[in-house]
């Protein structure tokens, strides 16, 4: 009964689950970061890539220490981009601050929910997100651990793509401070809090960028 | 000519390291690695000619999109217009010169510089140009790609047109319509071209030279 059982567990596990590949590292074989040519390091001896010539090394060097420096000054510079106003509106004598998230907060308090929800996922929801998804694949990377591999790459993948959508909100300042330009009718200023914001922005695409997503496959038990 | 992959390559995934070999595969199909499903190479569906032509529709809208009045605003007869270039200037105006360089830089320079190197390179690689630029810039040019942000800015203008119905009546521009073209080529533009494959022409040249 009970081989049996185990029998029925283990099977599925071992042709579906543990299917392990040759990989570069183990038969000495380097891809080149630019190129993707595969050549054998110590055989070669070469430093640069044949036909790139980039500089050759087995995994993008020092990558956790780039990604954690980018990372922190992301969480740093993600203060200020909050606390800051992002533009200051001036309209008919009236002078007002905006905030990414008080900006949120009006549009959800006028009526356009749709609206709202997009700037909020997009400046408040996304960039909270990739920081938490790099310090926990950075993290789980120091610690050498074994568990989720797919899954982890899979969330560092997403980190990489959905970088670049936090950028909506600059965007609109600049849009806005340069259309609306009507003098003492109404004029709309940038803020601090809008550079501070692109620089978390492409901070945290600096630090994806860095992370070398093969660190989390080199674990070993 | 070299319209598809002619010879089996190795390849190391770039995302686990996992060693396969890429099959000869036809022009359309793509490849993913057996072990973590990253997208090794996607060939696109008629060959060279595709991130050409692609390309060169992307280059004339963006000089379009950037040549003409973007949006205007009228407030009470009042009215402002601004070109694409000149929502960066007036940043500069407001001694934002960092937000400018990041906004002109992912706007306006980065895809001008990625449609240009592509259709450079395409052209070298089709005719067989032996530039000592092309490996430069082939290795340039996905860096670039990288911070080039045209679909984000199509979501804020969006957002900043239903911001600004409230207090003003706005008016699109030529280059507005331009811009919306240009978005949807441009993200089409991105799935037609695979560096990996440029450079496996590269490298039939050499072994062809050799």
């Amino acid at each position: 009964m009970e081989s049996s059982s185990s029998m029925g567990i283990e099977q599925p596990m071992n042709t579906v689950k543990k299917t392990i590949y040759p990989r570069g590292i183990e038969h000495d074989l380097i891809s080149c970061h630019c190129c993707t040519l595969v050549m054998r390091h110590s055989a070669t001896g070469q430093f640069s890539c044949p036909r790139c010539h980039t500089a050759l090394t087995q995994r993008k060097p020092n990558s956790i220490q780039y990604c954690w420096a980018y990372t922190l000054t992301a969480i740093i510079m993600y203060i200020p981009a909050n606390l800051l106003p992002i533009m200051t509106v001036s309209y008919l004598g009236d002078t007002k601050s905006d905030t990414i998230m008080s900006g949120v907060i009006y549009l959800a308090s006028h009526g356009m929910w749709p609206l709202a929800l997009v700037i909020f996922i997009a400046s408040v929801f996304i960039p909270l997100l990739k920081i938490g998804a790099l310090v926990l694949l950075m993290v789980s990377v120091q610690k050498k651990s074994l568990l989720y591999k797919l899954q982890r790459t899979k969330l560092y993948r997403m980190t990489e793509l959905v970088g670049k959508w936090s950028m909506v909100d600059v965007f609109v300042v600049a849009l806005l401070v340069a259309l609306v330009q009507f003098g003492e009718i109404a004029s709309i200023q940038p803020g601090v809090g809008a550079l501070a914001f692109s620089v978390v922005v492409i901070m945290t695409m600096l630090a994806a960028e860095s992370f070398d997503a093969r660190l989390i496959w080199d674990a070993k038990q | 000519m070299n319209n598809f992959l002619k010879k089996p390559q190795l390849t190391a995934c770039h995302e686990c390291d996992a060693l396969q070999i890429i099959p000869v595969i036809q022009m359309g199909w793509k490849v993913n690695c057996v072990n973590c499903g990253h997208l090794i190479m996607r060939l696109p569906r008629h060959g060279l000619q595709s991130p050409l032509a692609f390309y060169l529709t992307v280059l004339l809208l963006l000089i379009f999109a950037n040549a003409f009045p973007f949006l205007s605003l009228n407030i009470e007869g009042r009215i402002q217009q601004i070109t694409l270039f000149e929502s960066v200037l007036i940043l500069q105006q407001y001694h934002m010169g960092m937000l400018a360089i990041v906004v002109g830089f992912t706007l306006i320079i980065a895809p001008f510089l990625e449609a240009l190197l592509v259709i450079f390179i395409v052209l070298s690689i089709y005719f067989h140009w032996h530039f000592s630029w092309l490996k430069k810039s082939l290795k340039w040019v996905g860096k670039i790609q990288f911070w080039s942000m045209l679909d984000v800015f199509l979501l804020a203008v969006l957002v900043s047109f239903v911001k600004l119905t409230d207090i003003a009546e706005v008016v699109v521009g030529t280059a507005l319509l331009c811009f919306v073209a240009l978005v949807f080529v441009y993200v089409y533009s991105l799935r037609s071209i695979d560096f990996g494959w440029l450079w496996s022409h590269l490298r039939q040249w050499e072994s062809n030279n050799q």
